[in-house]
């Protein structure tokens, strides 16, 4: 066990827009941080035509 | 041991966001979101399983902390003020400490646009048909 002494972490003005999905603020000590997003959005994802459901109903 | 917001001016949480104040162990978080957008308001239930596609079945990184267990003694975590607009889904916002944080995202978008009108006159539009969406990966 290590031990940290007098740890002072301060922020006086944050201001922030958005924080998006799975995404972390974080004020303070953290031992580790894994971050693994995947976002798609490839061409075949346009579709175009009738409105009509992605995939069979029932 | 102490953390302390001075005023917070938060707009919007979203689904299963957490504002923590004060020192936790371990953050897990994940979210899997399927968009869709369609030029008409025009929806649906259950359109799309995420079985369907293999980015929602992926699995995340196994939990790895190489680092020494530390204990910070006496540790101040201080915000004066903090503004936000919106925290989207499964998002996080923490004053103090932690040992791990694991967050994890997957995101299809997929945008369905409305036929130009000489091609509706060409082809009619079927009523039912299905549009070949196919599974990404």
């Amino acid at each position: 066990m290590i031990i940290v002494q007098q740890q002072e972490n301060k922020i006086d003005y944050l201001e922030v827009k958005i924080v998006s999905t799975s995404s972390l603020v974080h004020m303070g000590d953290v031992g580790c941080i894994q971050l693994d997003s995947a976002f798609d959005s490839p061409a075949e994802s346009v579709v175009e035509g009738t409105f009509v459901p992605l995939i069979p109903q029932g | 041991m102490y953390s302390k917001i001075g005023n917070v001016s938060i707009i919007d949480f979203s689904s299963s966001s957490v504002l923590q104040v004060g020192d936790s162990n371990n953050i897990d978080s994940l979210a899997n979101v399927f968009a869709v957008q369609r030029q008409q308001e025009q929806f649906y239930n259950f359109e799309a399983p995420y079985s369907m596609y293999p980015i929602f079945s992926r699995p995340p990184k196994p939990f790895r902390c190489s680092c020494p267990p530390t204990l910070n003694y006496p540790s101040k975590n201080t915000v004066g003020i903090f503004r936000n607009i919106g925290f989207d889904a499964a998002s996080v916002l923490h004053v103090g400490n932690t040992c791990h944080v694991r967050m994890v995202s997957r995101v299809i978008n997929v945008r369905q646009l409305e036929k130009p009108l000489q091609d509706k006159e060409a082809e009619p539009a079927v009523p039912g048909i299905l549009v070949p969406l196919q599974p990404l990966g």
